[in-house]
């Protein structure tokens, strides 16, 4: 017993280090639990309060860039306004306006803080719990997908972007129509890859890629980006297509969160068994 | 009197990692993590439990600012344990003089490199534990080395800023 003692004392500081590293250890590997989101949403709250601040400085010099960006999609939602368009409808027809229901609505955002250089990377928004934003709302830029919320907070909200590969939407090739999961592999934040082709698919290099209405995040038809480069994948059964990303992730700043006003209905037919 | 000065360096350096360091990264390689030379610069008289305990709290205070979830309590808490190693690695043939600071022990040249050794470890364990996995080595040691170099040139300016007052 004696002996024991004296090794005790001996390797004490061994045994310190090793219990401060465990604990940093059931840290990292307990950050998908619930407690985790509890924390976060806190967290989110404090850190938004002081990163917004440093936001709002940033915002004014990059005013000219940002004017140009919102300027842009002016002309491009301008120009499928119904006055863009020539009404020509010689006949007498009844409109019937239940067929042109609104779906989506969407809640416009600023980016305060976001990173993405690491492997999981997250973008905090200045918007909450008050403006109406709910987890798991589909975030979209002025040039195409951004993520899906994962937390809120009063004021603020984490998103998970395309680029972390905790989050998987599914993707559409615009031409072929094909599908499969886009997933980001960790590396450059201006690719990603859809896996699961059909190895029969036409691909072409420069076709678009689209959100498809089968994720439930997302509206049909937002681009996420371009077709990079195909190959076969490690199973040798399904083509895994590179996308260049539509969104530029080191200057992202105006955000929209869509919200689905059918998302209740959806929900509830989904949970019928 | 020092203790209010070495508080003070400390939230210095941590105002300087969260709210500055953190929000810029230069080019895909370079995240400079300043916080461990904190770690590093305390005398090496100091006892080793106060040492483990001070770079547990730093780190968990950087991972909470950062949302690391421990990764950098992790690692710092590594660099606080090997630190007395290292220095005894860059001591080697001086004869010992326990009264004089570990500077003037080791040499300018020695010090930097102890420094800098110290600081490439941590950006290497850092990132290994981030990936936690070591299976694209190259990449992950290249970018330990440049921000660890990346992160020594702010240490020296921080130290040069700091020995002016």
């Amino acid at each position: 017993m004696r002996y024991f003692f004296l090794l005790l004392k001996r390797s004490r500081v061994l045994l310190y280090f090793l219990l401060l590293e465990s604990l940093a250890f059931a840290w990292i590997i307990n950050k998908r639990s619930y407690q985790r989101s509890q924390f976060l949403s806190a967290t989110t709250e404090i850190k938004g309060n002081f990163q917004g601040l440093a936001a709002q400085t940033k915002a004014y010099l990059n005013l000219k860039e940002e004017n140009e960006q919102l300027a842009r999609e002016n002309i491009r939602l301008r120009e499928s306004l119904d006055e863009s368009f020539i009404f020509q409808n010689f006949g007498a027809d009844t409109i019937n306006s239940s067929t042109y229901q609104q779906r989506y609505t969407y809640i416009d955002a600023q980016v305060i803080s976001s990173s993405h250089f690491k492997v999981e990377n997250y973008i905090l928004i200045n918007k909450g719990q008050l403006s109406g934003l709910e987890e798991n709302m589909a975030v979209i830029g002025p040039s195409g997908v951004v993520g899906v919320i994962s937390n809120v907070s009063k004021h603020f909200a984490r998103v998970i972007p395309i680029i972390n590969p905790n989050l998987r939407i599914s993707a559409e090739l615009a031409q072929d129509g094909y599908f499969g999961p886009l997933r980001w592999l960790g590396e450059d934040y201006r690719e990603s890859s859809i896996q699961d082709i059909p190895p029969y698919a036409n691909v072409k290099t420069g076709d678009t890629v689209k959100t498809d209405g089968r994720s439930s995040f997302f509206p049909r038809g937002i681009t996420i980006g371009w077709v990079k480069s195909t190959s076969l994948q490690a199973d040798q059964n399904f083509l895994e297509v590179t996308v260049s990303l539509s969104t530029d992730f080191a200057k992202l700043r105006n955000v929209y969160v869509v919200k689905d006003l059918w998302i209740n209905e959806l929900d509830s037919l989904n949970m019928r068994p | 009197m020092n203790l209010i000065k070495s508080i003070f360096g400390l939230l210095a350096l941590l105002f300087l990692q969260i709210f500055i360091l953190n929000n810029f990264l230069f080019d895909g390689y370079l995240n400079p993590y300043i916080y461990i030379a904190f770690i590093l610069f305390l005398p090496q008289r100091s006892s080793v439990f106060y040492t483990l305990s001070l770079a547990f709290l730093i780190g968990a205070i950087v991972d909470v600012f950062e949302g690391g979830y421990g990764v950098h309590t992790a690692a710092s808490v590594f660099i606080a344990f090997l630190k007395p190693l290292i220095f005894r690695i860059f001591r080697a043939g001086k004869n010992e003089l326990s009264e004089s600071s570990d500077v003037r022990q080791l040499g300018l040249f020695r010090s930097l490199m102890y420094v800098l050794t110290g600081l490439f470890l941590h950006h290497f364990i850092l990132f290994s534990i981030e990936n936690f996995a070591l299976d694209n080595l190259l990449p992950l040691l290249m970018r330990s080395l440049y921000s660890s170099l990346f992160s020594f040139t702010f240490v020296l300016l921080y130290q040069l800023w700091n020995y002016r007052r």
